[in-house]
């Protein structure tokens, strides 16, 4: 059964940059910053009061959780996990954005066609 | 990295609600120190400082935390969600609560430092209208302190010198000066004064707390009411107090408010010293009241122009600095005038159901009648900001003695030659120090001590101020200037500092035409 996410969508721009960091693999909040900057080309760079304000409400909706700690680690920081839930909300919010650039995609190509 | 800005961001991060501190502060810091060259320091400091506002948004209305990730708080303020729904009733309610709250932060954080001015001024007006009252040498009567300021300032006058019972000694007449308490005496309604800034503190931080109490909870329409009505209150508050600290530094001033009565007759002439034996008393305006067990309807008035203008409008002692915009002979000392007033009859009967204050503010009115019309004075007002000083403990603390039980407050030289002046005070507070006919060059003083309570005390001091000590001693002058004698007698400081000072301009003023 296919869960209905739109009372979470649409995402923020943070929540959204977070959930789609951890899609590659558990990352810790350094690592979090790191992939989002790469994510955006360098444009958007998170510092760690915004990530930690989101990862703190995406914690209590479950949408991401604690990955184990690796016992190697001299320094042990939390890594933080894509949930299941966290991924069908990454999801929706993908179709949901994809259905955004469709629509405005066929509303410039038209808004130039009138202009042409 | 600078050890400072580690300082500078773990300062931040124990600035969150414990728990998210708890949870997230360590690796915080531990992402900051990663983070500091790529993103710098100001960029990094900002982002804590919003999750500082938000996390304790948070804490205080817990319902944005529960609230989806997509519910875009009204405190965050951090991202543009264009597909956002119309903001709630509830959202509105809590908006406005939280925009007063903090409007109202703003205006009393801007508006501390100078409600002590106009605190002070407002009280300075009180006074001079309640209480203040001049004993002749050879006998009690009231009289105004206007009636003080101008005998002062006839006495501080060179030209006056000569004529003054204190001959080389540049005169000015603290002697019976007494400042009676207010109400208690006069029995006259207090205005009203603005409470203690603790107990409007107090008030607010009570407000803030019921606001967070309340908004803890998912309301009913009721509430929302509630909330609404106190959002709209509480965006009102914070102008009120605006409006309410600005008056009393109008107050200062006598503003007519309509039609002022005039004298039924009036006499102005130049006013030529006459040879005075030592020991005559200074010409000086005598308000209408009891002299000398007499009931006078008449008032009398010598000065130059800018003490007329000064007495009718109703400057402190020593403001004359507070005209501005004037000719030269409205200052000089040469151009004196005289001025020999009757009240009507009719008016002077009314005035005696009035009370003191009443009574002295149609006298000023009918001044500024005079003045339009003998003077052709058109002014008008303007709050400029002006150097002040504010009186402040000294290092090493007040040297200051509480007043004893049942002593009526009274500030009064109790001696004075050529070697200095004795000033005894007792049962007076500092804020009445601060208005006390003291010379201060004309500057207004604040008390921002902060030290409440009656003191007694006597300062020795001189009016002159010498260039050292050494030349003090040369002089035989004993007594160090007013200043210096406040700082070394009374552990007290007066600070030179900028307030807004409400000023007349003198838009237009000539000689008056013959009578």
């Amino acid at each position: 059964m296919k869960s209905d996410y739109s009372n979470l969508l649409p995402l923020s721009p943070a929540t959204l940059h977070v959930l789609l960091a951890l899609t590659g693999g558990d990352l810790h909040g350094y690592g979090i910053m790191l992939e989002v900057a790469r994510q955006s080309g360098g444009q958007y760079k998170m510092g760690p009061g915004t990530l930690y304000d989101n990862v703190k409400k995406l914690l209590k909706l479950g949408l991401i959780e604690e990955a184990s700690a690796e016992s190697s680690e001299s320094e042990p920081r939390r890594k933080y996990h894509l949930t299941q839930i966290g991924s069908s909300v990454l999801a929706s919010e993908t179709e949901r954005l994809t259905g955004v650039l469709r629509e405005a995609r066929r509303g410039l190509r038209l808004h130039e066609e009138r202009h042409s | 990295m600078s050890n400072l800005q580690s300082q500078l961001y773990g300062a931040m991060i124990r600035l969150h609600p414990a728990d998210f501190r708890n949870e997230f502060g360590r690796e915080m810091t531990l992402d900051f120190e990663d983070a500091l060259t790529s993103n710098g320091f100001a960029r990094l400091y900002l982002d804590a400082l919003l999750s500082l506002a938000r996390q304790w948004a948070a804490y205080a209305f817990p319902q944005t935390t529960e609230t989806p990730i997509t519910q875009q708080s009204l405190l965050s303020g951090h991202y543009v969600m264009v597909s956002q729904g119309c903001l709630t009733f509830f959202d509105l309610a809590r908006a406005s609560i939280l925009s007063a709250i903090f409007l109202l932060a703003i205006g009393f954080a801007l508006t501390t430092s100078s409600s002590r001015i106009t605190i002070s001024l407002q009280a300075s007006h009180e006074a001079q209208h309640k209480g203040i009252t001049v004993a002749e040498a050879n006998g009690q009567f009231p009289l105004s302190l206007q009636q003080t300021n101008v005998a002062n300032h006839l006495a501080s006058a060179p030209s006056w010198q000569t004529h003054s019972t204190r001959r080389g000694v540049p005169g000015r007449n603290l002697n019976g000066v007494e400042t009676l308490r207010h109400d208690k005496r006069t029995g006259d309604t207090p205005s009203p004064e603005l409470p203690n800034p603790l107990w409007r503190l107090a008030a607010l931080i009570a407000f803030v707390s019921l606001a967070t109490w309340l908004l803890h909870r998912n309301p009913h329409t009721g509430k929302k009411i509630i909330f609404t009505t106190l959002g709209f209150l509480t965006i009102a508050m914070p102008s009120a107090f605006g409006i309410m600290r600005m008056v009393p530094v109008h107050a200062q001033i006598l503003h007519a408010s309509g039609p002022v009565p005039s004298f039924e007759v009036a006499t102005i002439r130049p006013w030529e010293p006459p040879p005075m034996p030592i020991g005559q008393p200074l010409p000086m305006k005598v308000s209408p009241g009891r002299l000398r067990g007499q009931v006078s309807d008449r008032v009398h008035f010598v000065g130059e122009a800018a003490i007329l203008i000064a007495s009718a409008y109703n400057l402190q002692l020593g403001h004359e600095n507070h005209i501005v915009g004037a000719p030269a002979w409205v200052q000089q000392q040469s151009n004196r005038y005289e001025i020999q007033a009757k009240i009507e009859d009719s008016l002077y009967a009314a005035m005696q159901k009035m009370t003191p204050m009443q009574q002295r503010e149609q006298v000023e009115f009918m001044e500024q009648s005079l003045l339009a019309n003998r003077f052709k004075l058109k002014v008008h007002f303007e709050t400029r900001e002006m150097p002040i000083y504010a009186l402040v403990v000294a290092k090493g603390g007040p040297k200051l003695s509480p007043a004893k039980e049942g002593e009526s407050t009274r500030l009064f030289d109790t001696a004075e030659s050529e070697h200095g002046i004795e000033t005894t005070a007792t049962a007076i507070t500092l804020d009445d120090f601060a208005r006390s006919p003291l010379v201060f060059g004309g500057r207004t003083v604040v008390d921002q001590t902060g030290l409440k309570g009656a003191y007694d005390f006597t300062l020795k001091w001189g009016r002159e101020q010498p260039a050292d000590s050494d030349t003090r001693q040369q002089n035989g002058a004993d007594a160090p200037y007013l200043f210096t004698a406040i700082q070394e007698q009374l552990g007290l400081k007066l600070v030179p500092t900028k307030g807004p000072v409400e000023v007349i301009v003198i838009d237009h003023i000539e000689k008056p035409s013959a009578n």
